[in-house]
């Protein structure tokens, strides 16, 4: 059969691919990562995101409740599962699997009185695994990028359940927001060989994310 | 399996390489000069690509057919016609006066003049063929190319254009040897035995000798980006450019229920 098939030209990247591209945009973006209250970031740069903290009163008037959430960069893997049967999250057919590992870090400040202000961050990791799904995205008249959409997170080994869904709910729309960041260009998916219209596609199948249509 | 795998189908590739045609534009080729039968003529010439359809032969054939190589001939003749005509005499004329004897007109030289510059009007003139390239992937300094390289020259038929400069040489010859002085007799014999002289054969392997270059060696360009390639430009100071390496980069032709041209690329971040 075909690679074009009914169509004239046709992109495949493998997950290997994506997973170098990927790297290569977190590692010029890395801000899209890491994201922290003024407490851990002051400013937005390129290295990371400044958010705004939650006011909180206290005896001097208010302070804020400071955050910082690492992500270690993702790996995708696309249907079939690749994981050797290891992932508690694996990818359904058209389905990509996303794992990576967030660090929350709390600036904690126990104290009461004066020294409310003394703090002390306080780390945790998790294991992160997500499923999802590409869509095209538009810019202009064409659709010219695929992003890559999570619909579901699993966080293993936290209990209660009603923690753990909490939390896998939480972890799940930061790393979606963080993912949407990522964009690939068709442009890149054919490094650069044609433009083209996009007839079907992006489709998930053997491990590559494809794209059909025809020569612009 | 390759990081990336992009496939085009004879439809696709037809485009691309239109496209690049399009894009090699008209090439030209440094002035010359060449024999024709006993003169030398200077020349100059251009040509430009156009057209074509796509066949794909696996494992690396990319067939051309019917692409029209359109060309521009500029001629100038230098005739010496001292050189060609040799010394032309005027025989005396003698008038016979009884016993006076006779009286003779003395011989007379035509004096020809330097040999003169005969320039022919441009020929534009175009020729069709058909011609089998092969995928050639390189890397050009920090870029990578694919071309698609002429793997024979293919014969190139010049006949109705050699009609039609044997068409544009007699006039123009006969306007500059009119402006020769005492030719006036002569003028309709000169130009029958130069154009004689010519041959149409000698003229036809003349274009063959001028125009065949610019096919043995044809190339076109269908692929060039840097090696280090650009995924995402710069879009503010906080999201600088995204780039990756291609590593390697390969182009054939694979054959199925449909006849495509594969290109294979492996990235590093």
């Amino acid at each position: 059969m075909s690679l074009t098939l009914a169509d004239t030209v046709m992109a495949a990247v493998h997950e290997n691919g994506v997973n170098d591209f990927m790297a290569a945009f977190f590692r010029a973006r890395p801000r899209h990562l890491v994201y922290g209250t003024p407490e851990f970031v002051p400013v937005t740069t390129v290295n990371a995101t400044s958010i705004s903290p939650m006011i909180v009163p206290t005896p001097f008037g208010s302070g804020t409740i400071d955050l910082l959430i690492v992500f270690a960069p993702p790996t995708l893997d696309f249907n079939p599962d690749s994981s050797g049967g290891t992932s508690p999250l694996p990818p359904g057919p058209g389905q990509l699997a996303v794992r990576t590992t967030v660090e929350l870090t709390v600036a904690c400040r126990p104290g009461v009185g004066r020294h409310e202000a003394e703090v002390e961050p306080l780390s945790a990791s998790l294991n992160l695994f997500a499923t999802g799904a590409p869509f095209d995205f538009g810019v202009g008249l064409y659709v010219t990028e695929t992003i890559f959409n999570l619909d579901r997170l699993e966080i293993v080994d936290i209990a209660p359940d009603h923690l753990e869904s909490v939390l896998e709910c939480l972890m799940l729309m930061m790393l979606r927001a963080a993912l949407r960041n990522f964009r690939l260009p068709f442009s890149a998916m054919s490094v650069g060989f044609f433009e083209f219209v996009l007839k079907n596609g992006p489709l998930i199948e053997n491990d590559q994310i494809k794209v059909f249509g025809d020569v612009v | 399996m390759p990081d990336i795998l992009v496939a085009a189908d004879e439809i696709a590739v037809t485009k691309i390489i239109n496209a690049a045609e399009a894009a090699l534009g008209k090439i030209s080729r440094p002035p010359g000069s060449d024999s024709l039968g006993p003169f030398v003529v200077g020349w100059g010439a251009s040509a430009s690509f156009i057209g074509g359809t796509v066949d794909l032969i696996a494992p690396d054939v990319v067939r051309l057919q019917n692409i029209s190589m359109n060309y521009t001939l500029d001629f100038t003749f230098k005739i010496d016609l001292e050189e060609f005509f040799g010394d032309v005499y005027l025989d005396p004329i003698c008038l016979d006066l009884g016993d006076f004897g006779e009286i003779c007109t003395p011989k007379i030289c035509i004096p020809w003049p330097p040999p003169i510059s005969v320039p022919i009007p441009t020929y534009s003139g175009s020729v069709t063929f058909t011609a089998d390239f092969r995928p050639k992937v390189f890397l050009d300094g920090t870029q990578w190319v694919i071309e698609i390289e002429i793997v024979r020259v293919p014969s190139l038929e010049f006949d109705l254009a050699t009609t039609a400069i044997l068409e544009l040489i007699r006039p123009a010859v006969a306007t500059k040897l009119a402006l020769i002085p005492g030719i006036g007799l002569f003028l309709a014999g000169a130009v029958d035995a130069i154009l004689l002289a010519i041959e149409a054969g000698n003229l036809l392997g003349l274009l063959g000798a001028i125009l065949t270059p610019f096919v043995s060696g044809l190339h076109f360009e269908i692929y060039r980006r840097n090696r280090l390639f650009e995924v995402l430009p710069a879009s503010s100071p906080l999201d600088p450019a995204v780039t990756v390496m291609i590593d390697s980069l390969t182009a054939a032709v694979q054959s199925t229920d449909k006849d495509e041209l594969v290109v294979t690329a492996d990235i590093s971040a």
